[in-house]
């Protein structure tokens, strides 16, 4: 009874304990219940609220992007079309379609994950005839992922025209080495065929003279003649490496004698004419347009089946123009007007290039069965006009 | 037999027993210099070092405090625990009385109590859950508190309180060597 009454007693230290831990718990419970939990609603209410704000501001920012953005669900089905996407995807929207059906590349994106990790993917693709970048985001904190297009277009024209210039640069680079090696070629096999085998001959009859020195007029005679023809072969090798003319008398008289040989070699009938032209040019476009004109009566001779060609040279007060017509069989240059980089034959390149670097324009006007005219003309500086 | 040396003896043995099996918990340091502090004051009444241990009961509660602070707080508040520190050297070098070993004592009891309080309520705030170690932890300083409280003030002038009060510890020395921190029989979800 006594041990009772003790332990029973509120003097005990322990049952003051149990009663004042008794009265912490209920304080605690109180505050958790009256001012944590209440505190807790409010934050889940203002972020619920902040959130809300979040999506409206991203809303309008999508609209007001320039660029088309779809925004989808986890599911994949279209919620969003900004105004700038509505002529590429309102068809997709209002058919409720899913973008793994609008673009093919997310069927193997698991797009679930992407807007609960807020990855990104990548990728190009076509949408109605112009190339896009599109990017796909995911925003965990809105639960919906957003696809993101950039017309590409331009750009990839861009590139596929530097594409296709150095594979142009790279041909006309390897048809000009094959060229020059032809010619070095062919000045090699004339140098050894025709003027070695003369100077030979020229040898032998020098041997002969020496040795019957009797009958040495008509020896004398044969050997002048075997000279005059080494300087023959010499002045037509030398010819076809630069004619001396061009270099002395310009371009008209070059050009002329250009025709003449072209017809007499070809057979084709050939006529030259210079308008308004008087004076000399720079030597550098003097070259440049013999070559071009040496180019075009090659084709002319080659491919063209003609029996008359003509080559005209007119002067203006600002630009030359030359014109180079035959009447053969043609080709369809209707692609080739358009765009000259896209001509296929290494020789139409050349002339385009060496046009191109006096900033001229090189004109192809041809139909099949109705003969060929090409034009060139070349602005000419200002010491020129005459 | 004196019955009051058995259970003081006693009650030192089963609280050696907590630290093992709290290992691993966040609690660990905690029991460990509770368990290590009464067999020193022992050790050091039997070798003569001193006849009154205030300085050593004034550095344990403020020990333990710092042990559920962890270190990260320690290097954070690092000025303010050496104050706390610092508080027993003071007490020892210039005050030295009852009355402010009692008031340095309570102090160091109640900033333990607060941290279980806090541990308590971040676990039913995180989690919505009672773990009732905590509360036996919380109910364990509040009778250290009232035993030494009811001494002082005269409140249990009975020394048979004390005795009672030596056998509650036993049993919760018991309580907390039986049931690890974080074990789910002890844990309740709130409504």
């Amino acid at each position: 009874m006594g041990t009772q009454n003790i332990f029973f007693s509120l003097n005990n230290p322990i049952i003051f304990s149990v009663l004042l831990t008794l009265a912490l718990l209920g304080v605690i419970y109180i505050f958790y219940v009256h001012i944590i939990i209440p505190l807790q609603r409010k934050y889940l209410r203002e972020r619920e609220s902040l959130e809300l704000k979040n999506a409206r501001m991203m809303a309008l920012f999508a609209e007001l992007d320039p660029n088309p953005i779809l925004r989808f669900d986890p599911e994949g089905n279209i919620l969003l079309v900004n105004r700038a996407g509505q002529h590429l995807f309102k068809k997709w929207a209002d058919n409720k379609l899913s973008v793994t059906e609008l673009f093919h590349a997310l069927k193997e994106i698991n797009l679930k994950e992407c807007i609960e990790q807020g990855d990104s993917h990548q990728f190009s693709t076509m949408i109605k005839h112009d190339y896009y970048d599109v990017m796909v985001k995911g925003v965990p904190e809105m639960q919906f992922g957003q696809i993101y297009c950039n017309n590409i277009t331009q750009r990839k024209q861009i590139e596929e025209e530097l594409t296709s210039s150095r594979k142009k640069l790279r041909e006309l680079s390897n048809h000009m080495q094959n060229v020059q090696e032809e010619e070095k070629q062919k000045i090699s096999r004339e140098l050894h065929d025709g003027l070695g085998q003369v100077l030979t001959s020229i040898r032998i009859n020098m041997e002969i003279l020496k040795e019957h020195g009797h009958n040495g007029r008509a020896k004398m005679d044969d050997i002048s003649s075997l000279i005059d023809t080494a300087m023959t072969e010499i002045k037509e090798i030398s010819y076809r490496l630069k004619p001396r003319i061009l270099d002395d008398f310009g371009l008209v008289p070059s050009l002329k004698q250009l025709c003449a040989e072209v017809s007499a070699r070809s057979g084709i009938k050939g006529m030259f004419q210079a308008v308004k032209f008087s004076g000399r040019l720079d030597s550098n476009l003097e070259t440049g347009l013999y070559r071009i004109a040496q180019e075009a009566l090659n084709n002319i001779v080659k491919h063209s089946q003609a029996t008359e060609f003509s080559l005209q040279l007119v002067k203006h007060p600002s630009i030359l123009r030359m014109m180079v017509e035959d009447d053969g069989i043609g080709f369809d240059s209707n692609n080739i007007r358009e765009d000259v980089s896209k001509q296929n034959s290494m020789g139409l390149v050349n002339m385009s290039e060496r046009v191109l670097s006096f900033n001229g324009r090189l004109i192809v006007d041809s139909q099949k069965g109705r003969g060929t005219e090409i034009i060139v003309e070349i602005p000419l500086p200002e010491n020129n006009n005459e | 037999m004196n019955y009051s040396r058995f259970i003081t003896y006693l009650g030192i043995i089963v609280w050696l027993l907590p630290p093992i099996r709290q290992r691993g918990t966040k609690y660990f340091w905690f029991f460990l210099i509770l368990a290590l502090s009464d067999p020193l004051f022992e050790l050091m009444k039997l070798v003569s070092i001193t006849k009154s241990p205030d300085i050593l009961y004034l550095f344990v509660p403020i020990a333990c405090f710092l042990a559920l602070l962890g270190k990260i707080v320690i290097k954070k508040y690092f000025y303010l625990v050496l104050l706390l520190i610092s508080l027993p050297v003071v007490y020892v070098w210039k005050l030295h009385s009852e009355q402010y070993f009692f008031l340095l004592f309570n102090i160091a009891l109640m900033l333990l109590l607060f941290k279980f309080i806090f541990d308590f309520i971040t676990e039913l705030q995180k989690n919505r859950e009672v773990n009732v170690f905590l509360i036996i932890l919380m109910f364990y300083i509040i009778s250290i508190l009232t035993k030494i409280d009811s001494v002082i003030t005269g409140f249990a002038g009975n020394y048979n309180y004390y005795f009672i009060t030596n056998i509650l510890d036993i049993l919760l020395g018991l309580f907390f060597a039986v049931f690890k921190y974080g074990t789910r029989l002890l844990v309740y979800d709130f409504i």
